[in-house]
């Protein structure tokens, strides 16, 4: 995540690395990536698909493929923000259980508006994908001699904390339940290639893989019935390093066939 | 804690003077933006924006742009810095709201070196050549153009990325007369480089250029029918003090 920030951070420096947002970036100049769900967004507030737009898609779809959520897990910075919110929290909390299905609701809404209203307006105004670095820029181009960029820089600025806030009111609310990116990345889950790996140890039931995933994926059930795919998981890990069993029952890796040995 | 002790009433005011303060920078903002007296056909009021090069009509544009800042970046860049963010509060209503837009054609126009339209990922901006360009139309300010008012100044003509196919001179008596024709793509590099202070030119969007272009040209040709003793008064005692008042930017002038 930190080696993405820098990447994307040179754009401020007038170097030309990653230019843009988590939402739309240029790599180098040469690809053009977008964000699945701003390319919802964006086709359904145009009512048509545009080439370029398919073609910024491929390879973050492609990268989906293989790696499934990681991108919440390694690349999100609101997931190291929610970290460093978590570790100010004196209380430590376990996720409050939340149903899957409202993500899907919200990312439904929020096409629908897009489609009657012709603006992506959730991508323009509240994701943070665009917000994070959106603040620099608008600050810069204050600094350049455009004073109403200020504006734009304050909101982006409220909406960063406004997901903090809701972080600290209700741990990974955003991720779980909420954030429509994120469940669009979910579904990635159902056949990527990286994800749990089955047992090749015998699980204790200690259940310390499900206290330490904060996405609320039943990791031991999931697990011990062989079944491994799920679209909360954000891969991050957590689940094989808190194992007692370390890199027996839970991992994480690369499997061809989830299901090679019998418990 | 829902107290009203003394310990909440800090709390309310930093709500306080945050919203004074961006109610306070927004209010400058329309300030600093808005034309003064200064500015070339100050009384054309714009309330679309410039978009980049590469954006086809306003709505397809505003569907597609998911405000991912590539644009900007890029033009930053490149050092030409004309990109900027709108808010809003600046022009092109609420819904322009964090979309690309070109500001400050006196000093930062767009150079059409046509790097942003190859690299916006959601197709908002699409790549295409400088001449299918329509980012905006070149209005020149009869009043204060050096052209129109007795010199000969070709300082726009030789700054316009698309040559003397955009410019039209009306050679006479009183100057060599240009006239930007429909072929402008609207850059601003023109406004930059005209030597008449606060610039002659100013660039307006197509939808506002469809609005006062009867007008425009109304004004044109009468100033070219115009016989001489009423050209000479109008040059002479409404022109004139405007002109010297501005003055002439030597440097500014296209090299």
């Amino acid at each position: 995540m930190v080696v993405v920030l820098l990447l994307c951070g040179a754009q401020y420096l007038r170097l030309p690395l990653i230019g843009g947002s988590l939402s739309g970036s240029s790599l180098f100049g040469v690809v053009t990536l977008l964000d699945p769900f701003a390319a919802l967004e964006s086709m359904a507030a145009a009512h048509a698909p545009a080439p370029v737009a398919l073609l910024s898609l491929l390879p973050v779809v492609a990268v989906y493929a293989l790696f499934g959520r990681a991108f919440c897990g390694w690349i999100c910075p609101m997931d190291g923000l929610f970290a460093l919110t978590a570790r100010l929290r004196r209380e430590d909390t376990s996720p409050r259980s939340v149903p899957r299905w409202r993500g899907g609701y919200l990312a439904a809404a929020i096409l629908l508006l897009a489609l009657l209203g012709g603006i992506p307006l959730y991508t323009t105004w509240f994701s943070h994908l665009t917000n994070l670095f959106r603040l620099p820029a608008a600050l810069l181009a204050v600094v350049q001699g455009a004073p109403g960029a200020l504006a734009v820089a304050i909101w982006s600025a409220i909406m960063l904390l406004a997901l903090l806030a809701l972080e600290v009111y209700s741990p990974r609310l955003w991720c779980r339940s909420l954030c429509p990116s994120g469940w669009v990345y979910g579904w990635f889950n159902l056949f990527s290639r990286l994800r749990l790996a089955p047992l090749s140890r015998p699980c204790s039931h200690c259940h310390g893989c499900d206290q330490a995933c904060y996405m609320g994926v039943a990791v031991e059930r999931r697990i011990v019935a062989g079944e491994v795919r799920d679209r909360d998981c954000i891969v991050c890990g957590r689940c094989g390093t808190s194992c007692r069993e370390q890199g027996g029952p839970v991992r994480l890796a690369f499997t061809k066939n989830p299901i090679e040995k019998e418990l | 804690m829902s107290d009203t002790s003394p310990a909440s009433l800090p709390r309310r005011r930093f709500l306080a003077g945050t919203a004074l303060a961006v109610g306070a920078v927004a209010a400058w903002s329309r300030r600093a933006c808005a034309d003064g007296d200064d500015a070339p056909l100050a009384e054309i009021e714009e309330r679309g924006l410039i978009r980049p090069p590469g954006a086809r009509d306003e709505r397809e544009f505003r569907a597609r742009c998911v405000s991912c800042g590539v644009c900007g970046s890029v033009c930053r860049g490149e050092k030409f810095d004309a990109i900027t963010i709108a808010s809003g509060f600046d022009g092109g209503g609420l819904e322009a709201f964090g979309t690309p837009a070109l500001r400050n054609m006196r000093d930062y126009p767009c150079t059409l070196c046509m790097e942003c339209p190859g690299r916006c990922p959601s197709g908002a901006l699409q790549a295409m050549e400088k001449e299918q360009v329509r980012m905006g139309m070149a209005l020149i300010d009869f009043r204060v153009c050096f052209g129109w008012n007795g010199d000969v100044c070709l300082s726009c003509s030789k700054a316009c990325p698309m040559g003397a196919k955009v410019f039209d001179f009306y050679n006479g008596a009183w100057g060599n007369q240009p006239y930007i024709n429909e072929k402008c793509v609207g850059c601003g590099l023109c406004v930059k480089y005209c030597p008449m202070g606060g610039s002659a030119i100013k660039v307006v969007t197509r939808a506002t250029y469809r609005k006062v272009l009867v007008g425009y040209q109304e004004r044109f040709q009468q100033l070219l029918n115009m016989p001489a003793d009423e050209r000479y008064r109008v040059v002479y005692e409404e022109n004139m003090p405007r002109i010297l008042a501005r003055g002439r930017l030597v440097e500014r002038e296209y090299r």
